[in-house]
């Protein structure tokens, strides 16, 4: 499976550029993308699942033009919108029975089982018998992985998959992703690293519309290795330090942690650590604010 | 705080365009309605000013009623778009007070919702000055600025209707949660509503009316039903009475709704309800066998399972639909509605008509028509934002199904919806068939009306909107464009002069049904119709289907883009035929109503009645000949529903000239084939497009000499025409007049333009509506107009094998040949110029009156009152024999037409009588008002009243024909049912008479100047005619009506006037009581008569004496209305009744009934009698014409 964007762009009407010549290759595996609250992402997820239309550029999937066939996109896509809202009056198993039709499984001992590993696998089977509206906001999330995951899809597209999942579920979430993503593309957005670092065997950092990395996780932070610097100050000093390029800082037990990019050592009691992946969002980002 | 919400609420309402969009839409229909004669809101009648107090009133309140459905978007939204928004998460954890958020919200939208109703006055202000200042209407239709006229109803109606609407949909809303029950909320007050307008007619159930009609325009009509044109243009409504306390009942609901609210509202973001179960379930949660494999599946992506889909989804989304209880809400007030309706059918004179099924079905499917546009319209929008309102929709349009099949299902389920409904109506109509004991239901046409000609037409309404639904891009914008189409396709149309059905899309040309002629010719056109209307709708889902939500927040340059893309392959395809199919078939109406027949909008009439009267006017009075004798043999053919004439006519010059050319007038659409008037005439002039021909005569007529006119008229149905088309003549029950069908000599005045606004706006002169009373030259010829007077008929009519053909005279001879029935009539005595022609297959019952051969052709299955009808028939004849001269006939014919005119006519010998009004009239309740008698004795009588005497052509002469006719029928009435069902029926001749001055067009005349006024002549006439057999005695009124028999029956020109009648009255009425026949024949006199109260003692005889005191007042009225108190010196009657028991009913027996003299406004009366009295009363019966006839009667003390 291969899924290749080439210049996607798309300008809202209200003047936001929510994609910016985008060009990105996704093969099998997991796909991680990275990015603040409106960088992006899930512009570019929605125009992949064909719920929208990007001004230019072209997206195909192992020859299908997503663009325009977008009745055969469907026929092998899983989606997990990152907001959406379930019918209240109906059960879970009867609506993961009534999609598993709409998406083709016709035959009706296949259904049943897929329905019920589904419910399972995302630990809902015991209550597949209550109505959808007295789901709380993490069994509404099962279920939409559930119904993402119906029909064998080729493609995946999950749109902040574990946001108010507890750790135990995005564990196990993770797992059962980790699981179908071998021979099918999965693409993945999140903006917390960690779950990218973990799952994605390649990711892309987005900020305002622009891809600023298209990388393997390792790859990406072997670029900036040795070239991330660490410092502790007080909530006052951080003034003192303005003339670096401060990628992040956060609070660590009452003083300041500060991660400054620099291929050389700064000095003045920087020390130099491991990078993290967040240390290569964080120098993306701040390198193309800086440009 | 309270004070920052409500800023903070009007601040955001300031700024959504929604409030605007109401505004200008009632703007713009008040405005249109007070500049335009096109735009009705409530009543225009003629005398009325466009912006009296009362016509601002009812404006007002009409569209405060409709404006519920604003309200309810108003005043649904402020609590309720904190939960679809998710607000109330932060909102409620503020440290603010319950009573701050909901007052604030509350009132904060309340005010804005009263500047949206500001658009009802300010619309008509604006235009009652531009109007007559851009000279669209006549300045004097309009009164002067008078700022009470506008206020008084803003603070009666307006704020009461919005705050206690407005606190309905704020409960609901706030307590609920979802804004479907607000829906539910204005249905069930527009369900009230419509309720309290049906029982508004019926005399006793209008009270209870006038205090729950939620809008209070039952009891502000109640209040006005009797104002004169004067009284409506001057007086304001008074907010007291009835009105007063429904205004109080219904702010009071309001109130305590609001209170309701604020007790049971929590600021809590989840029911408690929820919060539990959810508690419980996760107890029980264990970890799942994550472990398990998901299986390998096949999918199936063929179209095949597209089709079964769409159907399934449709289901579900149907039976979702109508488990929820919004719709139930719907559905049951809809079904109430009917039910309030089922104890009355067919109305008349109180007295109800058998519940047959089309007369049922066209009651009830016009109430529930309101609750079919209602559901249409909500859950066209409901249907197509679904899953958006859930949430759902990037999960179902990921879904790899193609969008017709969503498009698809979301159809069908509404059709289903619409199925469903129909289908209710149905079962609901047969209960209340068997509620009346009637079982005679006809399935067929329950079949063909609801499903084949009503659903057609509501899904096709659906589509529409579904499709509005889908291109507004949201739903509530999509709900104001909807009810805006339907605003724009009921009244814009007529106002362009669009009339063609082809504008009117999904409308289709009418199809009543009669039990006579089934749908007749009707359905013909319906069907090419509803085939063009197919086609148009398979386009328009087609566009649905391109253009359907389906994504993100598409932009309409993407959805244009995507749309296009789509359009290709099989829907292009598809698109295209379906085009064509319907230009074809739209090509093919056309053919047939604009090619094939002509096509009159209302505007190409009038504009045509003025050409005529521009263009010939200058012939009327020139001398001509009058018509002697008729022969003529008509061909009727009912399947074709064909007419070919072919007639002589006698013409005799009776004037001083010799005559050179005639003049002839026929109606438009009959076409005049041949007319040869003695020898060697020939055409001056053919004006088919006017209906006016002039013949050149061979030689002059001299004086005195007669001439035989040879003519052919024809009238050939081609195709189907836009409308009804001709109803005269149809394949059952053909019913056709002289005036339709044979030429006129002469110029007819009365084809020419008659409405006083319209003369002036076609700068005509103003028109005399009839010639004045001693208008020597009207006096020359009858009412009915210049068409000649006494005739010699005769006619041979044929029509086809199986049915039956009727013509005035006697029958002298029945064949068949070449396939045609063929039938002679002969008339033994001159009759008047005006004859018909009747064709259809009869049952008939036959009977004798004496020597008199008395028959009623009926439809087959119409037997119910035929005996009735006979017996009515012999009753008459006797009484009218015997009081008033000898009867001209040997025979008596009563024929029943079908129902698309709703009358009887009386011709000499025969009485054309339609299907509606008495054939299936339930008079099983000897209670109940026996109408059929009346209007058969009120025909019969016509025999006398304009076919032995009738009066010439100038005012007053209907006098002489219909009232009294009117008052033989209720003389034969009496006879037969008593006088307490004569009460009962003068009653709503009363109510009926004060209606009509209510809504005269010109000016109200005495019944001696009566410009054929119907609540005139008719209904006043009944009243009068009826008190005056009371005050003077019947037999001599029967005298003078005998003695003015003997003098003018039969008689060549000059004819009668009221003045000539008259004098036989004055004749047979003492002095002292010719102060009373002037008053009630040659005035407007008006009683105010009330009982105020009455106690009584007993005498040591044991009788009783009974103390009445009451107040009598009485004012001659003129025109419009306008009254000044007259002096009394009157004779009234005082009556006292006490209650006995007879034949196990309670009845009413007077103690005591005699006329006084009162010459005083507050008289007293003490009357002794020997029973135990229980009520009195002054003019208890409502003999003389009082504007509150319920107050005349009190109980003793």
């Amino acid at each position: 499976m291969e899924l290749k964007i080439n210049n996607l762009t798309k300008t809202y009407p209200n003047g936001v550029v929510a994609l910016d010549n985008v060009n990105l290759n996704i093969s099998s595996g997991m796909f991680g993308l990275l990015g603040a609250n409106g960088a992006g992402k899930s512009t570019l997820m929605r125009i992949i699942a064909t719920l929208q239309e990007p001004d230019t550029g072209s997206i195909t999937l192992n020859g299908i033009d997503v663009l325009r066939e977008k009745d055969k996109v469907r026929q092998i896509l899983g989606y997990l919108p990152q907001e959406f809202g379930l019918y209240p009056k109906i059960t879970a198993e009867v609506l993961l029975n009534h999609l598993a039709q709409l998406k083709g499984i016709t035959n009706t001992r296949e259904r049943k089982e897929t329905v019920s590993a589904l419910l399972q696998k995302t630990n809902l089977y015991e209550h597949r018998h209550k109505n959808l509206g007295g789901y709380s906001g993490g069994m509404k999330q099962r279920f939409g992985i559930a119904q993402a995951l119906i029909g064998e899809p080729k493609l995946i597209i999950v749109d902040e998959p574990t946001a108010g999942l507890d750790p135990a579920e995005r564990n196990r979430f993770h797992n059962l992703l980790g699981e179908i993503s071998e021979s099918i593309v999965v693409i993945l957005s999140s903006h917390i690293v960690d779950d990218i670092q973990s799952l994605c065997s390649q990711m892309a950092i987005i900020n305002r519309g622009v891809v600023l990395i298209a990388e393997k996780p390792n790859v990406a932070i072997d670029t900036i290795r040795n070239r991330i610097w660490r410092k502790i100050v007080g909530k006052n000093e951080m003034d003192e330090h303005g003339n670096l390029n401060i990628i992040s800082h956060k609070l660590s037990g009452g003083k300041i942690e500060i991660h400054v990019y620099s291929e050389n050592n700064p000095g003045n009691g920087f020390e130099s650590v491991e990078p993290v992946l967040e240390d290569v969002y964080f120098s993306s980002v701040f390198q193309h604010s800086q440009n | 705080m309270f004070i920052d919400i409500f800023l903070f609420e009007l601040k955001y309402r300031a700024k959504r365009p929604a409030t605007y969009l109401y505004f200008l839409i009632f703007f713009l229909l008040v405005f249109f309605a007070t500049v335009s004669d096109n735009v009705t809101i409530g009543e225009q009648a003629g005398n009325m000013l466009r912006n009296s107090p009362s016509a601002i009133f009812r404006i007002t309140a009409i569209m405060s009623a409709f404006g519920v459905l604003i309200v309810s978007a108003i005043m649904s939204t402020p609590v309720l778009r904190d939960f679809e928004h998710s607000t109330n998460h932060l909102l409620f954890s503020y440290p603010m007070k319950k009573f701050a958020y909901l007052a604030g919200r509350f009132l904060g939208s309340y005010v804005f919702a009263l500047f949206v109703f500001l658009s009802i006055p300010l619309g008509i202000l604006i235009g009652s000055f531009l109007a007559p200042a851009m000279g669209w209407i006549e300045a004097s239709r309009f009164d002067s600025f008078r700022l009470m006229s506008y206020l008084s109803p803003f603070l009666i109606l307006v704020i009461p209707n919005v705050f206690f609407a407005g606190a309905i949909f704020f409960s609901l809303t706030s307590l609920k949660r979802r804004m479907i029950y607000s829906y539910l909320g204005s249905v069930l007050l527009l369900v009230i509503y419509v309720w309290a307008a049906s029982q508004l007619m019926k005399l006793d159930s209008k009270s209870l009316s006038a205090i729950l009609d939620p809008f209070g325009i039952a009891p502000f009509s109640i209040i006005t039903e009797y104002w004169t044109p004067a009284e409506i243009n001057t007086l304001l409504v008074p907010l007291s009475g009835k009105l007063l306390v429904n205004r109080l009942l219904w702010v009071s609901v309001g109130a305590l709704l609001l209170g309701f609210t604020l007790w049971r509202f929590r600021l809590l973001t989840v029911f408690e309800k929820n919060a539990k179960k959810t508690i419980k379930t996760q107890a029980v949660e264990e970890p799942a066998n994550i472990n398990v494999e998901l299986p390998h599946v096949s999918q199936d992506h063929g179209k095949k399972r597209h089709l079964k889909h769409m159907f399934s989804l449709g289901w579900m989304e149907f039976s979702t639909t109508i488990k929820e209880v919004p719709f139930i809400g719907i559905v049951v007030a809809g079904v109430l509605l009917l039910l309030s309706n089922v104890v009355t059918v067919g109305e008349m004179y109180g007295t109800n008509t058998y519940p047959v099924t089309y007369n049922l079905l066209e009651f009830t499917s016009g109430n529930f028509m309101l609750i079919m546009l209602i559901i249409i319209t909500f859950y066209s929008g409901e249907m197509v934002w679904r899953e958006r309102g859930y949430g759902i929709n990037q999960i179902i349009d990921t879904l790899p199904l193609p969008n017709w099949l969503y498009v698809g299902s979301k159809v069908w389920a509404m059709l289903l919806i619409l199925v469903l409904l129909q289908a209710i109506l149905m079962v609901v109509n047969i209960f209340t068939q068997v509620y009346h004991g009637f079982y005679d239901f006809n399935l067929p046409l329950y079949f063909a009306k609801l499903f084949t000609v009503q659903l057609p037409l509501y899904f096709a309404i659906t589509i529409l909107a579904m499709l509005i639904q889908t291109l507004a891009g949201n739903k509530y914008v999509g709900h104001v464009i909807v009810m805006f189409y339907y605003i724009v396709s009921f009244i814009a149309l007529g106002m362009l002069g669009l009339e063609h059905y082809l504008w009117k899309f999904p409308q289709t040309p009418p199809s009543p049904y009669s039990d006579m002629n089934g749908f007749g010719h009707f359905l013909t056109s319906v069907r090419w119709y509803q085939s063009a209307w197919l086609a148009l709708l398979i386009v328009l889902m087609l566009i649905m289907v391109l253009f359907w939500n389906r994504g993100f927040k598409l932009s309409l340059v993407n959805r244009i883009k995507v749309a296009r893309s789509q359009f290709r392959g099989a829907i292009r395809t598809i698109f295209f035929v379906a085009l064509a199919g319907f230009v074809i078939l739209a090509g093919f109406i056309v053919y047939n109503t604009a090619i094939l027949n002509s096509i009159l909008s209302y505007k190409d009439f009038e504009k045509l009645m003025v050409k005529y009267e521009n263009t010939y006017k200058k012939y009327q009075g020139i001398p001509q000949p009058k018509v002697k004798a008729v022969k003529v043999n008509v061909d009727i053919f009912p399947d074709e529903r064909d007419v070919v004439i072919n007639g002589i006519l006698c013409l005799k010059n009776e004037t001083s000239t010799a005559i050179d050319s005639v003049h002839l007038v026929l109606e438009r659409g009959i076409e005049l084939a041949q007319c040869q008037i003695g020898d060697n005439s020939q055409w001056a002039l053919a004006d088919d497009e006017l209906g006016y021909y002039v013949v050149l005569l061979g030689s002059s007529l001299m004086p005195g000499d007669s001439i035989e006119m040879a003519f052919c008229t024809k009238f050939i149905s081609q195709g189907f025409i836009n409308g009804s088309g001709r109803t005269t003549v149809v394949q059952n029950g053909t019913f056709i007049t002289s005036f339709e069908f044979v030429p006129s000599i002469g110029y007819q005045p009365g084809n020419e333009l008659s409405d006083r606004d319209k003369r002036k706006k076609y700068k005509l002169p103003e028109k005399q509506r009839k010639a004045l009373l001693n208008d020597s030259v009207a006096l020359q010829r009858t009412y009915l107009g210049p068409i000649g007077d006494w005739v010699d008929f005769e006619a041979t009519v044929s029509t086809k094998p199986g049915q039956i053909a009727i013509a005035p005279g006697y029958l002298e001879r029945e064949w068949e040949e070449n396939g045609r029935h063929y039938f002679h009539y002969k008339m033994d005595r001159p009759i008047l110029n005006f004859y018909s022609f009747i064709s259809a297959d009869y049952q008939a019952l036959e009977d004798k009156w004496n020597d008199v051969d008395l028959k009623v052709f009926y439809h087959k299955g119409h037997e119910y009152n035929i005996d009735k009808m006979i017996e009515a028939m012999k009753s008459s004849l006797d009484y009218f024999t015997v009081n008033f001269s000898p009867f001209q006939h040997k025979e008596l014919r009563i024929i029943e037409f079908p129902r698309y005119s709703t009358y009887a006519q009386s011709f000499p010998t025969t009485i054309p009588y339609s299907e509606s009004i008495g054939f299936i009239a339930n008079l099983k309740d000897e209670e109940d008002i026996d109408y059929v008698y009346y209007v058969t004795a009120h025909e019969i009588a016509h025999q006398w009243w304009a076919h032995q005497v009738i009066g010439g052509d100038v005012q007053g002469a209907t006098l002489m024909s219909e009232a009294l006719a009117q008052y033989s029928a209720l003389m034969v009435m009496e006879k037969r049912y008593g006088k307490d069902q004569m009460r009962k029926f003068l009653k709503y001749e009363l109510d009926k008479y004060l209606r009509g001055r209510r809504s005269e067009m010109l000016k109200e005349l005495p019944l001696t100047l009566c410009e054929n006024q119907n609540y005139i002549h008719y209904n006043k006439g009944s009243v009068v005619m009826y008190a005056l057999q009371d005050y003077i005695g019947e037999e001599n009124v029967n005298a003078a009506l005998a003695a003015y028999l003997s003098d003018w029956a039969y008689l060549n020109p000059p004819f009668s006037n009221s003045s000539d009648f008259m004098k036989y009255i004055y004749s047979n009425t003492p002095d002292s009581l010719n102060y009373l026949v002037y008053d009630m024949f040659e005035t407007i006199t008006i009683y105010d008569i009330k009982a105020r109260e009455a106690s009584m003692e007993q005498l040591d005889d044991g009788r009783y004496r009974v103390t009445i005191s009451g107040g009598v007042q009485k004012f001659r009225a003129d025109s419009l209305g306008f009254e000044t108190p007259l002096e009394l010196n009157d004779w009234i009657d005082v009556g006292v009744m006490t209650n006995r028991v007879i034949d196990g009913k309670k009845k009413q027996v007077e103690l005591y009934l005699k006329k006084h003299r009162v010459d005083n406004c507050n008289p007293v009366f003490e009357i002794i009698v020997d029973e135990k009295p229980v009520i009195a009363g002054i003019d208890p019966y409502n003999k003389l014409i009082d504007r509150h006839s319920d107050n005349n009667t009190v109980k003793i003390k």
